[in-house]
């Protein structure tokens, strides 16, 4: 099982839906795959449909329930969702409870990895232990980045931090999102070139209102605007990210 | 993965009824129906049923995938690409493939039964707008895989319940409304059983071993009769999958017959006429004999990987042309074989003994024809451990490879012995006699193998160089092979002499003189 996470410092660069978007692909695609929101707002269980509430949350971060009881399948074959949990605000306490705080994580998804192809972590915004756990957990961070400088420094910070922690070598592939062509400030930097440390993938995903739409379609934008230029972006994205990881798309 | 839950319904489902009687907040969804083609696949010795295990190939449209279920209902899934016959590695390299290699090469695949259905499906969706089931309706047929026409017969409806992960308790819920309300019974996972029954395929139903049931009071012609004639079957079982060389197992089975009948026709003697004797025993001699290069070619195609490792590493991709060599000396020896079993003489054979199997015995022809098979047997299986105590003790003061060779023979003479006559002596006294023979058999088998692959790769690289296919690593990499070989018989040589000692213990005497010695035989 490959494993792989939608991640940023900052919030609402896009996270969550390409996380969605691309775990509905490499289902459709063949693979057995996972979905784990583990943002307590719970974005991506609601667009899959799926209720935010996990029975014993704290018991299944503790790694005394098996994460499998939680799982949750998807209206979509081959996709299953480890959806939200409230009590996820607090997961960095919890972690910090386990035996090896900062490797948590990696310990939990360790029996799923026979059941499933790719698991694919929708990460809460912000640099902690959660953060930490995932950096550990993962073959590859996926980072949304929009072509802002704000948000660029923010790449710029994860990347110093990873060198920081002796994390370096983690895969970091960051990709422009929310992109608006319209803004000269956003054609300016697309035209740039990105922190040298980290290989940007080359697909951009545009600002589009086919995206925001899936909180009123509950579903995939391939599921319901399969023709749009976001499904598009998406699909292109998700054929670069599986490229990389070497699994099929 | 959770496994589906399965229903036959006598009439076909209405969505309408299943959502009033599940009440108010839930929708059944119909999506696109379709055809749905099961092909049930095992070995055609049931290896897959022997465990437990069913395969099915599962097509819809132009989609096909495995699935593979063991008994305690887990699943595996892969996408199913080949044709039949299908062989180990034609299956995607997986955990199917994992579970299945071991126990299935080298045999292959084959589709045993089928099940063609029309599909309508449905969603189960809930008061959120989430699915949380899946249904499927099948209305199908059971549909033979040989035989012209194609038998096809009706099968009850089904309706298949998918429960998604998670929500199980809706499953839960509309079974047991199904139940109610809608006289649906649960059945069991796989249909391949089902479907076998009424297309009158019986699972397991061939087995190379030999299994006649005998009565000591049986006359002796009567009882080798039906030993024959179960040989026979065996034989004949076998005819249509080596002539297409599915597997080679089909071969191996069909000489191991041959094999057995001829040993049968020499062991129990003097109870058909003498002349018809000889004339079988010729003909099958020449069965053997005709069948032997392409079993030789097979065993060495089965054996390359074992070569391969033996070899040192730098000599190992020599073997590459001796492969070639090998590959088409097995097309020229397979068409011909092919071409042999179609032939008038081997049809001949054939329908000439069956005719002789079948006749009425004549008691008369023989002097031993109307001897109660029980008297019979012992006789022969005592006669013949005598004679392996007396040339395996000549052989462990003296073990010459021609010698262990005509040991070995003694000793197949009188496992086939006691295996034909099993049914007359009770399982528990026989079977530790017949294990501990074949301990026996198992080190002057290897011995003699090894005897024969050495000369036969000695063979194989004279007519290599002859026809000028034979690079000089690839000599010196079969030359390597032949160096091994030969010592790996010198030490199965070595270790004769304990497992004899075993066979020639006086609790194992004692044993066979129990169970086997005629009362009025004077010899000890």
């Amino acid at each position: 099982m490959k494993v792989v996470a939608l991640y940023s410092i900052k919030g609402g660069v896009g996270k969550t839906a390409t996380a969605v978007n691309l775990a509905y692909l490499s289902a459709a695609a063949g693979q057995r795959t996972l979905l784990w929101d583990l943002d307590p707002q719970g974005a991506a269980s609601f667009y899959l449909r799926v209720r935010t509430a996990v029975a014993k949350p704290k018991k299944l971060l503790r790694g005394k329930r098996p994460l499998d009881d939680a799982v949750k399948g998807s209206d979509f074959e081959r996709l299953d969702i480890l959806p939200a949990d409230p009590a996820y605000r607090r997961m960095d306490l919890l972690l910090d409870e386990a035996k090896k705080p900062k490797a948590q994580l990696g310990q939990l998804i360790a029996p799923v990895r026979e059941g499933y192809d790719l698991l694919i972590l929708d990460c809460p915004p912000s640099l902690t232990l959660v953060s930490e756990n995932v950096f550990r957990a993962v073959d590859a961070l996926l980072v949304p980045v929009i072509p802002t400088p704000l948000s660029l420094r923010t790449l710029t910070q994860l990347l110093d931090f990873l060198a920081a922690e002796g994390l370096g070598d983690v895969a970091v592939w960051p990709f422009y999102a929310l992109a608006d062509r319209r803004k000269r400030l956003h054609q300016g930097i697309l035209a740039a070139a990105p922190d040298p440390r980290a290989t940007m993938l080359a697909t951009v995903i545009p600002y589009r209102s086919e995206v925001e739409q899936m909180g009123v379609h509950r579903a995939p934008v391939a599921a319901y605007a399969p023709a749009s230029q976001a499904a598009e972006a998406y699909a292109a994205l998700w054929r670069e990210a599986a490229g990389r990881l070497g699994v099929a798309s | 993965m959770p496994g589906p839950d399965i229903h036959e319904i006598p009439a076909p489902f209405e969505p309408a009824a299943l959502i009033d009687a599940l009440g108010p907040g839930w929708a059944l969804v119909e999506e696109p129906a379709g055809r749905r083609r099961y092909e049930f696949a095992d070995s055609f010795d049931w290896r897959l049923h022997a465990r437990g295990l069913r395969l099915a190939r599962v097509a819809e449209g132009a989609k096909r995938h495995w699935e593979l279920c063991s008994r305690d209902g887990a699943v595996i899934a892969a996408p199913a690409l080949a044709e039949f016959p299908i062989g180990v590695d034609d299956l995607p390299p997986g955990a199917l493939r994992d579970a299945l290699a071991d126990l299935l090469a080298p045999r292959v695949l084959l589709a045993r039964a089928g099940l063609e259905a029309r599909v309508r499906r449905w969603r189960l969706v809930d008061g959120d707008g989430k699915t949380v089931l899946r249904l499927a309706e099948e209305d199908g047929h059971a549909v033979a895989t040989e035989g012209t026409p194609r038998l096809r017969v009706p099968l009850p409806r089904r309706l298949i319940l998918e429960p998604l992960k998670g929500y199980d308790d809706s499953a839960d819920a509309v079974a047991a409304q199904l139940e109610r309300r809608f006289a649906a019974r649960a059945v069991p996972r796989c249909e391949c059983e089902a479907v076998c029954r009424v297309l009158g395929v019986a699972p397991g139903g061939y087995s190379s071993k030999i299994r006649v049931r005998l009565t000591p009071e049986l006359p002796g012609a009567e009882a080798a009769r039906r030993i024959h004639r179960q040989l026979l079957e065996t034989l004949e079982a076998n005819v249509a999958g080596t002539r297409a060389g599915l597997d080679p197992e089909f071969l191996h089975d069909l000489r191991v017959s041959v094999r057995r009948t001829r040993s049968a026709l020499t062991q129990i003697r003097d109870v058909f006429p003498e002349a018809r004797v000889r004339q079988f025993r010729e003909a099958f001699g020449w069965l053997g004999e005709v069948t032997g290069p392409t079993r030789d070619l097979d065993v060495f195609l089965l054996q390359l990987p074992e070569y391969h490792d033996e070899l040192p590493v730098d000599l190992q991709g020599d073997l590459e042309p001796f492969r070639g060599f090998l590959l088409d000396e097995h097309r020229r020896e397979q068409a011909q074989l092919a071409r042999r079993l179609a032939a008038p003489r081997f049809r001949g054979l054939m329908t000439e003994w069956r005719d002789f199997l079948d006749a009425e015995p004549d008691l008369e022809a023989a002097p031993d024809a109307a001897l109660p098979v029980g008297e019979l047997a012992g006789r022969r299986i005592w006669r013949a451990f005598r004679r392996v105590i007396r040339d395996g003790r000549a052989a462990v003061e003296a073990p010459a490879p021609e010698v262990l060779h005509e040991l070995r023979k003694d000793c197949k003479k009188l496992r086939y012995l006691q295996e034909f006559f099993a049914s007359l002596y009770p399982a528990e006294r026989l079977d530790p006699l017949i294990k501990a023979l074949k301990v026996l058999l198992d080190v002057l088998g290897e011995h003699q193998d090894l005897a024969v692959q050495a000369q036969h790769l000695e063979g194989f690289a004279e007519r290599m160089a002859a026809e000028g296919r034979a690079p000089a690593r690839t000599l010196l990499a079969l030359g390597a092979l032949v160096g091994s070989l030969r010592a790996r018989q010198a030490a199965s040589r070595a270790a004769f002499a304990a497992r004899f000692d075993a066979l020639d213990s006086e609790e194992n005497r004692g044993a066979y003189r129990a169970l086997f010695k005629p009362a009025a035989d004077p010899a000890a």
